[in-house]
């Protein structure tokens, strides 16, 4: 491998390092899509406090 | 909800376990009856009713709810929102939830009926912003 083949791998593996560092750190609910059905929502989009429910009826 | 006054935010998303046959039915149906504006309703209805949720069963809810039969029937039969359940479903499994019902208070995992006192405390806590 060149040199500058090594480095493009390894500069590509530092990206993926930083994504997972990141996606890692957020919250889990900032991974959750919210764009979901709004009339499954109760509340202001801007409130503080989201509370995801997964609910089953049965 | 009414007592946190504009700074809680709920979101529901659908999980109809496999074990759990109409649940499926129920979710879509609820969506339903979402589209005409009686979603709130309409999911109330169905956990007072649990677990009659046969085909006909969740028709009569739409029209007690006064939404039109015709299209309720034509919605829920041409399954309109499955792909929205799975949708969600397919949310829960990348995020390793499996139970139902699963709560995500500002990201903190609360698995399984809570006394209210558990929410007030985690909902507290996030209203700290912690």
């Amino acid at each position: 491998m060149t040199g500058l083949a090594r480095r493009t791998v390894q500069r590509r593996v530092y990206t993926l390092a930083a994504a997972l560092l990141a996606a890692l750190a957020s919250p889990l609910d900032a991974q959750i899509n919210l764009s979901t059905d709004p009339a499954m929502t109760k509340g202001p989009p801007q409130a503080p406090v989201v509370i995801v429910e997964f609910s089953d009826y049965q | 909800m009414r007592e946190y006054d504009g700074r809680v935010r709920l979101v529901v998303k659908d999980l109809p376990l496999s074990f759990h046959p109409l649940a499926r039915p129920a979710a879509e149906g609820a969506r339903c009856a979402g589209a005409e504006g009686r979603y709130w309703a309409y999911h109330d209805r169905l956990f007072e009713e649990q677990p009659r949720f046969e085909r006909e069963q969740l028709i009569r809810y739409a029209v007690d709810l006064g939404l039109d039969a015709t299209r309720f029937t034509a919605c829920l039969d041409d399954r309109r929102y499955a792909a929205a359940v799975d949708a969600d479903a397919q949310q829960a499994r990348a995020l390793g939830i499996t139970a139902t019902p699963t709560f995500l208070i500002n990201g903190r995992v609360l698995v399984g009926a809570h006394p209210i006192e558990t929410f007030r405390e985690v909902i507290a806590e996030a209203l700290r912003g912690r």
